[in-house]
């Protein structure tokens, strides 16, 4: 869907994008972490065919960003990390006129924007006025108005960004929601948590250049070569690691809060042996599970040495 | 009702396929202005107080004419008719008004986008640079005529009045339109050079304040120059190099634009610096052919040799000369035959609204251009 090779953009001696080369495949949701000034919303501007690239090529669905702007825009919804709405306009006036930008053709608008309404939670405010509306609910219009087209990519520039911890989740719901009807989307942040359950790859931006990119579980593996594990034992937790820290699948061990933090380096499907020989030398294990891919402390492990 | 409204609809989307289809314009940005700038009758507040001002210069123009009983207005005596005199009252003010308005109107249309940051999203989208500037214009411009047609029952009172004809009616508010178009085409060009409503709306002011004030300045100072020295007239010559120079950078942009639009296509990349000489002697050929075939004969009409012909140039020049043909007689009666009032009015027309056409034109032309290399480069 978008094949990224050695795009390049300079912003007079700053290297706001610096040699990216990265690919999303149909389908997938591709998290976009990094500070504020990594070169996120540059590199999504450039995707967008808004921004020249200096050096590189980009395509998005077959098209070239540079020699084909228009099929790129008929296949990409854009939302802008910073936008503003058009005074004086109705919700769905707003709609009506980027369908037709996008031209839709007016048989089909009507219904369109009904159905974007519905998806959006927006359809009670079908007729109120744009500027009218909460910050998290203007948020959750860009995005309507973002895919009022049909488009198969979705570039999303910090779209929870400002938001109360209640129109958060609803936009992660919804994006959600659109990665499950086939969208791929282009997500990126600069709060990890965010794109914690939605994305299923990722890619590090600092200072222009891409640290990391691939699989979320890839990432993890490769990091800490094995599974996390979290085991809660009820009473002698200084026994029970010490017992794991013995075994030889297990590495390095450590006790937080009355849990224990293992990395499980064995057969991923002998995992439950580990829990087997905990039981049978007598500990009483109230929880064993795996931890779940936590993109925060896997940021600060992959930034850690790299970034200073 | 609903089915009223449901054929309203139709009719509307079967001109936007029209449009679509035959002319590749995408009209609903022309809407969404609309939309907006017409909503809640916001418009109407501006046009009561256009109307008002008409109607207020008209009737202070009326009592000095015919309360004070100075020696250069008696209406038993003189050839002009009263209502002329109201007319060109309405006429005047009109055009201030309008070029006061407009030029603001036209340079919020592309700064404004910037200022609630919505450009962006504009620009993502399928719309074509043409799309956005022309959408836009056709909305000031409609406006532009939404003012002329408040003061049609002034004019029509003028006319009951006596002393104006239907023609000079339809002269003086076609080249009023003209005019409006001009000054938008100045706001929209500034609009799409700065990103900045109000820098956009002064630098509108200040190239029109330039045009109409400084102009006639410079000339006549350079004419008075000139004529100490040598007998003929040359302020007239200098209005007329002046006009060619008008006419030259307009076309000569014409011709540029369109060499990149065609030759550069037909040469692509491999050979642009052959095209661009090519086309640039081709331009310097074309204008000259031009001017031979196209200007002399016009020159036969017109002997742009004189002191008036500079009033051409200039928006309440034209309006003057159209309005009191007598005026421009000098310059047209040159020619061969001997033209009629009515002729010379209409020539004085043509000249006047063609030269600021064609300069509405160019900065249309300018606008989407400057619209579009932003769009893919800057910001
Ligand atoms: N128009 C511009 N002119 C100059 N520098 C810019 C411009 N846009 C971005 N930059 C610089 O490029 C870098 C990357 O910016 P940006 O892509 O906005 O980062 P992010 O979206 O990740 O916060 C920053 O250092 C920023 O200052
Ligand atoms: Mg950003």
């Amino acid at each position: 869907m978008i094949h990224v090779q050695g795009l390049t953009k300079r912003y007079g001696n700053i290297t706001a994008a610096n040699d990216l080369t990265f690919s999303v495949e149909a389908g997938d949701a591709f998290g976009f972490i990094g500070p504020n000034g990594a070169g996120k919303t540059t590199t999504i501007r450039m995707l967008a065919a808004l921004l020249k690239p200096d050096e590189g090529t980009a395509t998005i669905n077959g098209y070239d960003v540079l020699q084909e702007p228009e099929g790129v825009r008929a296949s990409v919804g854009y939302m802008p990390d910073f936008f503003g709405v058009y005074e004086d306009m109705k919700v769905w006036e707003y709609l009506d006129f980027f369908a037709a930008a996008y031209r839709v053709a007016w048989r089909r608008r009507p219904a369109l924007i009904r159905d974007v309404l519905e998806l959006t939670d927006l359809s009670a405010k079908r007729d109120t006025y744009v500027d009218a509306l909460s910050r998290g609910m203007k948020q959750r219009l860009c995005l309507a108005k973002t895919i009022i087209h049909d488009p198969d990519l979705l570039l999303l520039d910090e779209p929870a960004s400002g938001l109360d911890p209640r129109a958060r989740i609803e936009i992660r719901e919804l994006l959600q929601q659109l990665c499950s009807m086939g969208k791929t989307i282009l997500i990126s942040s600069h709060i990890l948590p965010e794109l914690g359950d939605l994305c299923n790859k990722i890619g590090i931006i600092e200072q222009g250049k891409l640290l990391m990119v691939g699989a979320v579980e890839d990432i993890w593996q490769q990091l800490e070569g094995g599974t996390q594990l979290v085991i809660v034992v009820h009473d002698r937790q200084q026994e029970a690691s010490d017992f794991l820290a013995a075994r030889p699948d297990i590495a390095d061990v450590e006790l937080e809060e009355n849990a224990l933090h293992a990395v499980y380096r064995g057969d991923p499907d002998a995992q439950s042996a580990v829990l087997t020989a905990l039981v049978e030398s007598g500990f009483r294990v109230t929880s064993f599970a795996e931890r779940e891919t936590d993109l925060e402390s896997l940021y600060m492990r992959l930034t850690r040495g790299i970034v200073s | 009702m609903g089915r009223m409204k449901g054929h309203s609809i139709v009719k509307a989307g079967l001109i936007e396929d029209t449009l679509n289809r035959r002319f590749h314009f995408n009209p609903c940005v022309a809407v969404h202005e609309l939309r907006m700038r017409m909503r809640d009758g916001r418009p109407f507040s501006v046009l009561f107080f256009y109307a008002l001002l008409a109607i207020l210069s008209v009737l202070i123009t009326l009592a000095v004419v015919t309360f004070s009983y100075s020696g250069f207005y008696d209406p038993m005596t003189s050839e002009v008719g009263l209502g002329r005199i109201t007319f060109t009252a309405l006429a005047y003010a009109q055009m201030i008004l309008m070029l006061f308005v407009l030029p603001a109107y036209g340079a919020g249309a592309i700064t404004m986008e910037h200022e609630k940051r919505t450009i962006e999203m504009l620009r993502a989208t399928l719309l074509s640079p043409s799309d956005v500037v022309t959408g836009k214009s056709l909305v000031v411009l409609a406006f532009g005529a939404l003012l002329l047609v408040t003061s049609v029952p002034v004019a029509a009172w003028s006319m009951m009045l006596g002393g104006i004809s239907p023609t000079d009616v339809l002269l003086t508010y076609s080249y009023l339109f003209v005019i409006a178009t001009w000054a938008s085409a100045i706001g929209m060009f500034m609009s799409n050079l700065f990103t900045k409503s109000i820098t956009a709306i002064v630098a509108s002011y200040v190239v029109l304040g330039f045009w109409c004030a400084g102009i006639p300045a410079a000339v006549s100072i350079v004419g008075m120059t000139f004529s100490q020295s040598s007998s003929t007239s040359a302020a007239g010559f200098v209005s007329f190099a002046f006009l060619v120079l008008v006419v030259g950078i307009v076309s000569g942009w014409l011709l540029f634009l369109i060499h990149r639009r065609i030759w550069s296509a037909i040469f692509k990349r491999a050979g642009r610096n052959l095209a661009t000489l090519v086309s640039a002697l081709a331009a310097v050929l074309l204008v000259w052919l031009i001017f031979r075939g196209l200007m002399s004969p016009l020159l036969g009409i017109a002997d742009l040799n004189r002191p008036e012909s500079m009033l051409l140039l200039i928006p309440y020049g034209g309006l003057g000369l159209i309005i009191y043909p007598s005026g421009a007689e000098a310059m047209f009666q040159s020619s061969s035959a001997a033209l009629t009032a009515d002729q010379i009015q209409l020539c004085a027309w043509a000249f006047s609204a063609g030269i600021f056409l064609l300069m509405a034109l160019l900065l249309w032309l300018r606008s989407i251009a400057l619209y579009e290399s932003r769009s893919r480069t800057r910001t």
